[in-house]
């Protein structure tokens, strides 16, 4: 009968999979997306990761885990498996998965969709489980820690110096695509704001009113944010409200800024944890509620399988197909930070390695159906529209005619008038440009709400899309930058004791101004470049994430050649060698593309031309940052290539050089 | 309601009951209690903290590392 049904599976998920590989030219609907990926994750999940479980891993469900063996009710906390789950994928789900797909739709909903399913149940969820089943053979050792003790000291600092550039570049792009969804835009910027008070009252009421009463709390701060997004249109139709929140994305930048310097040094009880409360129950509740409406409304997908852009002169970002759609779409389908929270917190919470498979290949499995949901949110917008929202005025014309004109030659309808229709349905005065990927999906999002919940609603079903995008978002700044502070108090620490001193507030704000000052200049340039700054930092933020993604591959894949049958090291090397294809490709393109849009170096020259020409009309000393701004970007990629080809030599020292060992774990 | 006529009343209730746990020791509001316990259980010295300095001290123990992703 298990047979049966598993055949039965086996036939859906091949049915669906076709219609949405073989579609052309005509309107596929999102539920086969749906059926395809449900499918594929039961027969990866039942399959290939009890396999890997049993075979390769060999797990021992036997095995005391660090978890009862320490259990000090602190760090080691024996918890339930699906709470445990809980905490794994609330801790892993970002913003990631949901922006990276949705620029990535540029290439079609092809090319993310194939790489979001294979390169999640082949690669993510495979990272994911095998970094938290060593972590447990290594009593919870986290990612740095195994990398110096199974490859070597430099391998070690190359992990911790990775995660700290990622964390800033991280930091540095998802402010940025809150302020693109803020920027004039009066009804977004004031809910947004509302957040930081409702987070504050939420962090008073947990300290002073009902301590620890974090339900009751979280049900008060929903009910605020409905009331903020409601508002916000109250606020957006007064003369005199509207101007306070009217701004530039320069002016909200510098917001950006001074909030999260705020957010660092200010207690966690004030704002962190009571807004982290808020963020991850909107976003479960969200991510729910946006998979019924697309079982409901089944929505039909809009975007063609693959667009022109593949060849590398996408609007949205430039770079050919190979490799920018793998290093725009890493969280989705595999990211490295996910290897920090699977040799963090989890491994220290799991009472039995049976459950590994479940929280570790799993909780990835769910964060890429996050990923498919908003590839499909971001295709059933007209491609004319999408493009639309989502081209810099640097791409597509400095006006709206221009764009219009620019969008219709490639073959995608779009009206001046279906645009500003758009805009008055969600209650914005204007849509274009709207870089950043944020409007786009909260657009996608609220058609889909719309369609489901009702038409009337569209304006409010939008702000509160933006409201959930921001609300999670402004979390992974606060904690990133909190976390930021810490990595580098641990580093100045081993040099100067006193700046080590996390309860230090000279130190706490010296480390904290620093991290701020580091992801606030990368915010600040991607806000006056004219391509928009996503062109730059998205790219920059996949390639680091992935990098640190094949520095974990590493790590576990050392680990099978040492403990286990070198055969197995296939599983994660085939990963691994695909990513080291895709990050060292993407980086060599980054720097030496003689494409102005791709490569820093061709694109500092044409800067430079402009400045010695006087060509531009931009002002000289934007293009004098903007030029700076390339040529450290060159240095930064190029230090991340380093980094990873040190870890991998490190990996190729043990496949050549080393005896059979002995040791098992 | 709508679930029960074709599950049975019996089976909802219990999804429910679970579906409410979940969501309460995701939002760790039965810690407080379970560490009363454990101490009792523990012998653990006699200042035990109070409901208000330990919540301070879980939310400050769960973001001092990285705890949150992309």
């Amino acid at each position: 009968m298990k047979k049966i049904i598993w055949f039965l599976i086996s036939i859906a998920g091949a049915i669906a999979f076709s219609f949405i590989a073989l579609a052309r030219d005509e309107s596929i609907n999102a539920i086969w997306f749906i059926v395809a990926a449900v499918c594929i994750y039961l027969i990866a999940y039942r399959f290939y990761a009890a396999w890997i479980a049993a075979k390769a891993l060999v797990i021992d469900s036997s095995k005391i885990t660090p978890s009862v063996r320490n259990n000090d009710g602190k760090d080691f906390i024996p918890t339930d498996k699906w709470i445990v789950f809980g905490h794994h994928f609330a801790a892993i789900a970002g913003p990631g998965p949901l922006v990276g797909p949705t620029l990535a739709a540029q290439f079609g909903y092809l090319p993310g969709t194939i790489w979001i399913l294979v390169g999640g149940v082949l690669g993510g969820a495979v990272q994911d489980m095998s970094v938290l089943f060593f972590s447990i053979r290594k009593n919870g050792k986290s990612l740095g820690q195994m990398a110096r003790d199974e490859l070597s000291k430099l391998a070690g600092i190359a992990s911790q110096l990775g995660t700290f550039v990622i964390m800033i570049i991280l930091i540095a792009v998802l402010g940025l695509v809150v302020v693109n969804a803020m920027k004039h835009s009066p009804w977004a910027t004031s809910t947004v704001a509302a957040t930081i008070p409702i987070a504050i009252l939420i962090g008073l009421y947990l300290k002073n009113i009902r301590p620890g009463r974090v339900l009751e709390a979280t049900g008060i701060g929903i009910f605020l944010l409905l009331c903020a997004v409601y508002y916000g249109g109250e606020i957006d139709q007064s003369e005199s409200l509207r101007s306070l929140f009217d701004h530039d994305g320069l002016t909200l930048a510098y917001a950006v800024i001074i909030y999260g310097f705020c957010a660092a040094v200010l207690p966690v009880w004030l704002l962190l944890a009571p807004r982290d409360y808020l963020s991850t129950f909107v976003k479960l509740g969200t991510v729910i509620f946006l998979a019924i409406s697309i079982v409901i409304i089944r929505p039909e997908i809009n975007m063609p399988a693959v667009t022109q852009f593949v060849d590398g002169s996408g609007p949205i970002f430039g770079g050919s197909l190979f490799p920018f759609v793998f290093i725009t779409i890493a969280c989705g389908a595999i990211s490295g930070f996910h290897a920090l929270i699977s040799s963090g917190t989890t491994p220290k919470l799991i009472t039995n390695e049976k459950y590994i498979p479940m929280i570790g290949y799993g909780g990835m499995l769910l964060e890429s159906f996050v990923a498919i949901m908003a590839i499909v949110a971001a295709c059933v917008l007209e491609p004319g529209v999408y493009f639309a929202i989502n081209s810099p005025p640097g791409v597509v014309g400095a006006t709206v005619v221009e764009t219009i004109e620019t969008i219709n030659s490639w073959g995608f309808s779009v009206t001046l008038e279906q645009m500003q229709q758009l805009a008055d349905d969600v209650g914005e005065s204007t849509l274009f440009a709207r870089t950043g990927g944020a409007p786009s999906l909260a657009v996608g999002m609220a058609t889909i709400f719309a369609e489901a919940f009702g038409k009337h609603l569209l304006a409010m079903w939008y702000h509160f899309a933006i409201m959930f995008e921001a609300v999670f978002i402004l979390t992974t700044l606060d904690a990133g930058t909190r976390v930021g502070r810490f990595m580098l108090q641990d580093i100045l620490g081993n040099y100067y004791k006193p700046l080590g001193n996390h309860s230090s507030v000279t130190s706490n704000i010296l480390t904290s101004s620093f991290v701020v000052l580091c992801w606030g200049y990368f915010l600040y340039i991607g806000v006056i470049d004219p391509n928009g700054g996503v062109n730059i930092l998205w790219p920059l933020f996949g390639i680091a994430n992935q990098m640190l993604a094949a520095i974990a591959l590493c790590v576990v894949t050392a680990m099978i050649l040492k403990y286990r049958n070198k055969i197995y090291a296939l599983i994660t090397g085939i990963p691994l060698i695909w990513l080291l294809v895709i990050t060292t490709t993407a980086a060599f393109e980054k720097i030496f593309s003689s494409d102005v849009r791709v490569g820093f170096l061709s694109a500092a020259k044409n800067i430079e031309n402009q400045i010695t020409s006087n060509s531009s009309n931009i002002d000289i000393n934007v293009l004098q940052q903007l030029s700076f701004n390339l040529h450290l970007n060159v240095v930064i990629v190029s230090l991340l290539v380093v980094i990873l080809w040190i870890v991998v030599f490190d990996v190729f020292k043990l496949i050549f050089w080393r005896k059979n060992s002995e040791k098992t774990i | 309601m709508f679930l029960s006529l074709f599950f049975g009343e019996k089976i909802v209730k219990k999804l429910f009951k679970n579906i409410f746990y979940f969501v309460k020791e995701l939002a760790g509001e039965n810690h407080y209690q379970r560490y009363l316990k454990d101490a009792q259980n523990r012998h653990a010295p006699l200042k035990l903290m109070t409901q208000k300095e330990f919540y301070l001290h879980q939310i400050e123990k769960k973001w001092n590392k990285i705890n949150r992703c992309c």
